[in-house]
């Protein structure tokens, strides 16, 4: 049975806020079963994590300046359904460029077979949201997305997921990238 | 460039646990009751633990990590619902997935927590296991069938999950509450 395609018309609905504490900006969507927020992180605060869990200095300074990386919750609000994703098919759309995330298995392929430990990696495995994960009414997962942009770039996310036996598509507008405080 | 790392170390899981939504007390049933797979894994301490070995009992694993904000959340609801299981027949395990016994023993004089905290530390078992992310928690029969799954944090002491969990006992059973 096709999928039904259901794309909201307009942007989602959304809730932007700011730490005070921090400073990072943080974007909260709800539409339909599926609650998502992304919160910046900083380049220096994503390779502070990274090294203190055994990654090489210059790698993991390579992840967090290049990643654009958001610490990401992923909630299922409903009630009555699955909630299903697949980060690749999400985009990243950057003036008239349409580009897809950098997965995982991307990163990993990225980091030659010894310059990064099997302990750092396992660390990056469960740091990092989900490639694909379905979500039970109740269920959510943290985790880190990385966008593949540099810092202060600014950029609109379309977001797909499923539920009930629909396809859902829907843009998160103007997110930024984190940059170090000066 | 330290200095403002250690700051972020220091203060942002806290501040991040602030955004987190309140975790519905939902736990989903599995359809088909599938056999868990079996580790032997130590803790920390070095004493090496089977989870066949409470066979019989009800047995609550959960998979954390102690970077993981919402792991770090819901381990005092995990400690507290632990001092009204102990008493009653069931188990709970915390299975560190990935980090040495330095980091979790550090970590734990912070989050101090009676139950079994066992180590994966190479990853290898989580990835036996229908994991994607932490935290993930299941909740198995006397069998050692997953009866129930939860992913993301709960606040465990519920009595509406406790209930739950002991009623997979043999003849199942009410809660009591320790004052």
């Amino acid at each position: 049975m096709a999928a039904l395609l259901l794309s909201s018309m307009a942007r989602a609905e959304l809730v932007q806020s700011t730490n005070a504490l921090t400073g990072l900006n943080s974007w909260e969507t709800n539409e339909h079963s599926l609650q998502l927020e992304l919160v910046q992180r900083y380049p220096s605060q994503t390779a502070a994590f990274f090294i203190a869990r055994g990654f090489p200095e210059a790698i993991a300074t390579e992840l967090a300046e290049t990643g654009c990386v958001f610490q990401t919750i992923g909630k299922n609000i409903g009630k009555n359904h699955d909630v299903s994703f697949n980060l690749a098919e999400w985009r990243v759309v950057i003036g008239d460029q349409t580009l897809p995330l950098k997965l995982k298995k991307q990163w990993h392929k990225q980091w030659a077979k010894n310059a990064v430990t099997p302990a750092a990696r396992i660390a990056f495995r469960w740091a990092t949201f989900p490639t694909e994960q379905t979500f039970k009414p109740g269920d959510y997962n943290w985790g880190m997305i990385t966008f593949n942009l540099p810092p202060g770039s600014e950029f609109d996310l379309k977001v797909v997921w499923r539920e009930g036996g629909a396809e859902y598509s829907s843009v998160i507008p103007e997110l930024q990238c984190a940059k170090d405080p000066s | 460039m330290k200095q403002l790392a250690l700051s972020f170390i220091l203060t942002l899981p806290l501040a991040l646990l602030s955004v987190a939504a309140p975790a519905d007390q939902t736990l989903t049933p599995s359809a088909d009751k599938p056999l868990a797979h079996d580790f032997e894994l130590a803790d920390q301490d070095g004493a090496r633990h089977k989870l066949s070995d409470f066979r019989g009992k009800p047995v609550v694993v959960n998979f954390w990590a102690t970077w993981c904000p919402p792991c770090r959340k819901e381990l005092p609801s995990m400690n507290r619902a632990w001092q009204q299981l102990k008493d009653q027949g069931a188990q709970m395990i915390a299975v560190d997935v990935g980090e040495d016994e330095d980091t979790i023993f550090g970590f734990l004089s912070d989050y101090p927590i009676e139950f079994l905290v066992l180590l994966d530390i190479d990853g290898s078992e989580v990835t036996r296991w229908p994991v994607k992310g932490v935290p993930t928690t299941f909740v198995l029969d006397p069998e050692g069938r997953i009866v129930y799954t939860a992913i993301g944090g709960r606040e465990w002491d519920d009595p509406a999950l406790l209930e739950k969990v002991l009623a997979l006992r043999t003849g199942g059973a009410s809660v009591t509450k320790k004052q």
